[in-house]
């Protein structure tokens, strides 16, 4: 933080010396002008000066770019670990084109905040120095305007920020509409009834429209409205020094004040904009971070076995008529191999939750002769869980190292071929370095789900608990991926519906 | 007609994985032939995991090009001995997929690559060199080593040679050594030998040295140096790494029969691609006289600024300022808030319509869109369009931006030249200078700015998979692998970023001095003329305004390729041919009767399902069998329309499956599949949609499908798809949807169950079987004990039904496909009772 907040001083002390050397620039030529002494030295001297502000223009740009990548890769950091500590419900809640829309948020984020914040202490910085101009000129009443000025640049500005954020969360809302349309187009052709596929969509895109409206005049009060009001102030300001007689080098000097002060009005207007921008994406963000940020725990050593205890363990959701896991006494000692079978509802994966700790019982007592975290792995059903983009090497040793050493890469392969995915290795051009997930190498089912199985061995967990893992396999392929499971696990339990 | 043209035709993928068809536009334009990219797309297969390399060259020799897919050295690519350009090369991107790009030409130390996902770009040979991906392969070892002795290794490896500083004579001796040599061996430690000494900075006579000492010692090369190398366990094959491309060094002398040609790529000659130009004319036709007004008030506005100016002038000059002068100032003023404040409102206005128009129409259009058009698309690329849309309405800003610029750039040296005619030249050139430095700095700057895009979308996308992923990360505890991950990408990225600001900052710095030379120029040939030091001080103003103006300029053009982009992405659903679906009145109360015929669906060119003729009577309830991928779903999918057969005739009541039918049998169809799509609506809206809006939902269909519970414990949205329910309950709710409908004249239950426990299994097949008395039924599982219980079962294996019969009688043919499934079954549940494992039963009644 120190670093960002002394980059962020040296870039306005930068800006600072650029706007003053541009504005000395002027006061050298003008004065020489107005005295009628302007010869040749006098315009190499302005364009010294001119030059060494465009030195001061580079240092600035510098600076600001390594403020925009400190801050960029700051803040994207914190939003993964914001991401990764996101409670699970809420991301089920919200599938890939929700996320996605909160994701395209975050990709101009950082050049909107920093940005806007850099033009706007950038535009800062010039109204000071213009204003100080200004007042010389044009007298005592030039701060009185501009501090009322800015009082209603600030109302302008939270105006807007109010009407886009209205827009910016109908927006995501049409765009979540819109790819829910499109992934579930085929349900759409079959199910739908042709007279009603347009129903409520007229009505949600004129509100969109007059909320897009409403947020366009605010843009252009901020952004036309403050500086051009002031151009006409400043003007009148002017018109009244030149009719109460001003000498000519007052009145120049006031005149091009007035223009920079417009242009730092103009600047600071665009900034605040981008502020305004900047905020209203960030809280789309807000619900996708937690208010705590901590560095997740090292891993410490997992013990080789383990043993399980529940005492009457049950769980219930709040607000539900029925418990998910109605009381149920339990032990499962090292090297127990356990079928948990029941119907659909009955709680099987709540109890697979509660075992590996991501759920708390609500009633009951669970005891684990080690409380290592990691120690009972609970692999999430094919629906919940997920191939990242990326090398298949990556996919399956998500559980235990990347970027691997050769012994993790060869244990891999080995544990791969062991389940039955030999084939598939085969066949694919780059083997294990090969990228899946969503645009990568497609894989059927089958395939898909003896990735996972391979992910939960190469961990390596204590206990292992198999969630409707074989559901997509045929006879033959379990029974390979079952032999090979029951060869690399301690304790093992199969959740079977 | 057919000689390459210098630039190669830009021609931008509207969809992630869609860079195999676009770089094959590219290339067939560069000869011209000009082919449609959207055709192309689906004549090469292309699909969510993008277009085989195989299909491009296929579809590229097919269309009259000398095409040929080679592997060479990385190296050799850039060398014009190598003959490899112009080529479709496989390149590597930061998330680690391939992408292809076409190599164009080479301009010295620069090579003109046209990317499909940005347009042309200028690279410096060595980056894209880094950039390309290095492919392993074994091939065999005659055929190598013919290779190896042709003059596709030696023109390059003498050229190597020529350019380490070897003397021409060392440098054939060294090749016909190594040629002399027995075997591909030699030859390739000579490759892998140059390509060291080249890395090691070696010239001249050290260079020769240090060669003939690696080719003595082949075991000092590094690895990486070697292109080929003997293949671990089989001496009759090569292992090569390098770069894989399609290159086309001209048009085969024969040029294609467009007869003869299959149907798509007769298309692809046929068809043209929509511009943006001209879709966007057609959208904004009603908002013309706007666009009109923007335009001159833009006019009026840059010239009220400059009157401004003027009129400062006149109020800044020694002696009495005139009244009129006040008056006329502030007028000014206030027009100038006016105008400015009426054209942004405009130009917002144009942007709005713009924006509204075209998301009505993708809504309206969306149906009508081809199934394959929305399944070969990865749904991140086409949710991300349908988040992406409101950045249309920018385009108008933009060219509020572009006029009022434009203006000023003409004006403002017009302006100048008035005040003091002397100093028109300087001020021309600063205009000039500062633009041109602007424009030739721009490849460079375009270039890294695609670069740093990538990078951006690299990440972008990590960290989305990283939120869908978060359950199985979490599970796996492997968050902080992944923010190691990420903080590696985050690196790239970081330089990245670096580069372009570097190059923007070098571009503005040379702009800024070559205008701020002319302006002192200018200053001090006019300060001679200009006697009124108002008028001077005037002249002053505008003169350091004008290197800014080229600056802006740049900034402008630079947009442009992002905003193409995003108008090609938005408009390709309008350019995609959709089918009009009337909907003929049909009667008859009783289920459908289906008959297919000398079938065949094919699927990526592989034939996926292959009936020779099946009948299904009108009211029968048949079950499909087999294992996962036999083609039973492909089965169901025929009925639904998902796929056309390539050949054969499919039937329902007598009538050709066409588009009229299809719409009015998916109109009385009831489908349950795990595909189906639940909203992220109210469990009810989920149970009753496709009926009457409004419908409410009978106790006993919630009864009927185990329902009850979960609809009294919820009352908000199910999540996107469902995501709130678990995977058993979701099934549920969609049977219940399907038990809802009304007019049911077709069932079909493909994996109804999917996720339920086989008790709950068989006891809502019983009834589900009775939901639809008069409807023809297709239950499809690769459960096969469930279809015992039916008349007639069809067994699906390799894509073909292999037995169509009674499965009781099945059953008991001890060598029938169907006694197999179960006894394989049989003994897989065999396993799971075996005691070694430990039963625990949860729940009974629910």
């Amino acid at each position: 933080m120190t670093r960002l907040v002394a980059l962020l001083a040296a870039v306005l002390v930068a800006h600072a010396g650029q706007y003053g050397l541009f504005l000395y620039s002027w006061i050298i030529l003008g004065g020489a002008t107005f005295a009628g002494e302007l010869t040749g030295t006098v315009i190499a001297a302005w364009a010294v000066t001119m030059a060494a502000g465009l030195g001061c223009r580079a240092v600035t740009s510098h600076l600001q770019s390594a403020l925009a990548v400190i801050a960029g890769a700051r803040l994207r950091r914190r939003l993964l670990r914001g991401a990764l500590g996101l409670d699970p419900a809420a991301v089920r809640r919200e599938g890939t084109g929700h996320l996605l829309g909160r994701v395209l948020e975050t990709e101009s984020l950082e050049d909107l905040a920093t940005g806007g914040a850099l033009r706007g202490l950038a535009a800062a910085v010039e109204l000071v120095l213009a204003a100080v101009l200004l007042t010389t000129a044009l007298g005592p009443a030039v701060p009185v305007l501009l501090t009322g000025w800015l009082v209603a640049a600030a109302v302008a500005t939270a105006r807007y920020t109010r009407r886009r954020m209205a827009w910016t969360t109908a927006r995501l809302a049409l765009g979540n509409d819109l790819a829910e349309k499109i992934a579930g187009h085929r349900t759409r052709a079959v199910q739908q009834d042709p007279e009603h596929r347009h129903d409520g969509e007229r009505a949600a895109l004129d509100a969109y429209t007059s909320l897009a409206a409403s947020m366009d005049r605010g843009l252009t009060v901020l952004t036309v409205l403050i500086p051009r009001g002031w151009a006409l102030t400043g003007t009148a300001l002017l018109a009244a020094s030149v009719a109460a007689g001003a000498a000519a080098p007052a009145r120049a000097a006031g005149a091009l004040a007035v223009m920079f002060t417009y242009g730092a009005m103009a600047h600071l207007s665009t900034g605040l904009a981008g502020l305004a921008d900047a905020r209203c994406a960030w809280a789309q963000l807000g619900p996708l971070l937690p208010v705590t940020t901590n560095e997740p725990p090292a891993d410490a050593a997992v013990p080789e076995t383990v043993t399980i205890k529940a005492n009457g363990v049950g769980f219930h959701y709040p607000g539900r008529a029925h418990a998910a896991l109605p009381p149920i006494d339990l032990r499962i000692d090292a090297g127990d191999r356990l079928v948990l079978e029941g119907p659909s509802g009955s709680g099987k994966s709540t109890l697979a939750a509660l075992l590996a700790g991501t759920l708390e019982p609500t009633t009951g007592r669970l005891h684990l002769t080690s409380t290592t975290p990691g120690t009972v792995l609970a692999v999430p059903q094919a629906d919940h869980n997920h191939l990242l983009l990326g090398p298949l090497a990556m996919n399956v040793l998500l559980g235990r190292a990347w970027p691997p050493e050769p012994a993790d890469l060869r244990s891999a392969e080995e544990v791969c071929r062991a389940i039955g995915l030999g084939d598939l290795l085969d066949r694919m051009p780059a083997g294990m370095a090969q990228i899946i997930g969503e645009t990568g190498w497609r894989l059927s089912e089958g395939e898909r789900s003896l990735v996972f199985l391979a992910r939960a061995l190469l961990q390596g967990a204590p206990v292992l608990i198999l969630d409707e893992t074989f559901g997509a396999l045929d006879p033959h392929t379990l029974d390979t991926a079952l032999n090979a499971a029951l060869d690399r696990t301690s304790t093992l339990v199969v959740v079977r519906h | 007609m057919g000689a390459r043209r210098f630039l190669a035709p830009e021609v931008v993928q509207t969809s992630g994985m869609d860079c195999g068809p676009a770089a094959l536009a590219c290339l067939l334009g560069g000869y011209g032939v000009r082919a449609s990219y959207a055709r192309l797309r689906d004549a090469c297969q292309t699909d969510v995991d993008g277009t085989s390399i195989d299909a491009v060259q296929d579809a590229a020799a097919l269309l009259g090009l000398d095409a040929e897919q080679v592997m060479m050295p990385v190296d050799h690519l850039a060398l014009p001995e190598a003959g490899a350009l112009p080529a479709i090369v496989v390149t590597r991107q930061p998330s680690g997929l391939t992408h292809f790009v076409v190599a164009w030409r080479r301009h010295g130390g620069v090579l003109q690559v046209m990317d499909p996902a940005a347009g042309r770009t200028w690279v410096p040979v060595r980056r894209f060199l880094g950039d390309v991906h290095v492919h392993e392969f074994a091939v065999g070892a005659e055929a190598f080593e013919a290779w190896a002795r042709s003059d596709a290794l030696r023109r390059p490896l003498l050229r190597q040679l020529d350019r380490l500083g070897v003397p021409a004579s060392s440098a054939e001796a060294l090749v016909a050594a190594a040629g002399d040599a027995p075997g591909w061996h030699a030859l390739a430690a000579l490759d892998a030998a140059v390509r060291q000494a080249g890395a090691g900075g070696f010239r001249r006579h050290a260079a020769a040295g240090e060669i003939a000492r690696l080719v003595a010692e082949p075991g000092a090369v590094d690895q990486r140096h070697w292109f080929a190398r003997r293949t671990p366990g089989d001496p009759g094959a090569v292992t090569i790494r390098g770069a894989v491309l399609v290159r086309a060094p001209g048009r085969t002398a024969q040029p294609p029969a467009p007869d003869e040609l299959p149907a798509d790529l007769r298309a692809a000659l046929t068809q043209r691609d929509p511009g943006p130009g001209r879709f966007l004319r057609d959208w904004l036709r009603g908002s013309g006289h706007r666009l009109a007004a923007i335009g001159v008030g833009a006019v009026a506005a840059t010239a009220g600024v400059l009157a401004e100016a003027v009129l400062m002038r006149t109020l800044i000059s020694p002696g009495p300022a005139p009244g009129w002068t006040l008056a006329a100032l502030l007028a000014l003023a206030t027009i100038l808030l006016i105008l400015d404040g009426a054209l942004l409102a405009a130009a917002a206005g144009v942007g709005r319509r713009l924006e509204t128009a075209l998301r009505a129409g993708l809504l309206r259009r969306l149906p009508d869109l081809p199934d394959r058009y929305l399944n070969s698309r990865p749904l991140s690329d086409l949710a991300e369009r349908a988040h992406r849309l409101h950045r249309l309405r920018e385009l108008p800003l933009l060219a509020l931006d572009t006029a009022r610029l434009g203006t000023l750039l003409v004006l403002l040296p017009v302006v100048i030249a008035v005040i003091d005619p002397g100093s028109a030249l300087p001020a021309s050139i600063a205009v000039l200078a500062s633009a041109a430095a602007g424009l030739v700095l721009l490849p460079a700057q375009a270039e890294r700015d695609l670069r740093r895009r990538t990078h951006v979308g690299a990440v972008a996308r990590f960290y989305l998979d990283a939120l869908i992923g978060v359950v199985p990360i979490r599970a796996h505890r492997a968050g902080r692998l992944i923010e190691g991950e990420h903080g590696r990408m985050l690196g790239a990225w970081a330089s990245a970023v670096r580069a372009v600001h570097r190059t923007a900052l070098t571009a503005e710095l040379v702009q800024a001095g070559a205008g701020l030379a002319c302006t002192a120029w200018l200053l001090t040939a006019a300060h001679d003329r200009v006697s009124d030091p108002a008028m001077f001080l005037l002249l002053a103003y505008w003169a350091v305004g004008l290197p800014a103006l080229g600056q802006q300029l740049g900034a402008l053009v630079r947009r442009y390729p992002s905003y193409r982009g995003a108008v090609l992405r938005a408009i390709e659903p309008f350019a995609t041919p959709v089918e009009h679906t009337p909907t003929p009145a049909r009667h008859g109360g009783t289920g459908v009767a289906v008959h297919l015929s000398g079938v065949e669906v094919v699927s990526g060119g592989q034939p996926v399902l292959s009936v020779a003729g099946l009948s299904i009577p009108a009211g029968s309830q048949v079950a499909v069998v087999g294992r996962s991928g036999s083609g039973k779903s492909t089965l169901a999918g025929l009925l639904l329309g998902w796929h056309r057969p390539a050949r054969g005739r499919v039937l329902v009541d007598g009538a050709p499956l066409d588009a009229g039918n299809l719409a009015w049998l998916r109109r009385h169809t009831a489908w349950v599949d795990p595909t189906v799509t639940l909203w992220n609506r109210s469990l009810a809206d989920n149970l009753t949609y496709g009926g009457a809006p409004g419908a409410g939902v009978p106790e006993e269909v919630l009864d009927d499908t185990y329902l009850t519970e979960v609809a009294a414990g919820r009352s908000g949205p199910l999540g996107e798809r469902g995501g709130l329910l678990s995977g058993g309950e979701a099934q549920r709710v969609r049977l219940a949807r399907a038990r809802l409908r009304s007019g049911v004249r077709l069932a079909v239950l493909d994996e109804p169950f999917r996720g339920l426990g086989r008790d709950q299994r068989r006891d809502l097949l019983r009834r589900a079987r009775r939901w639809w008395p008069a409807a023809t039924l297709l239950y499809v599982t690769h459960d096969v004990a469930d279809a015992l219980d039916f008349d007639r079962v069809l067994v699906v294996a390799d894509g073909r039904i292999v037995e169509d019969d009674n499965p009781e009688a099945l059953a008991g043919k001890p060598d029938s496909y169907l006694r197999g499934l179960l006894d394989a079954e049989q003994a897989v549940a065999d396993r799971f009772r075996d005691p070694s494992w430990r039963r625990i039963t949860l729940g009974g009644t629910r």
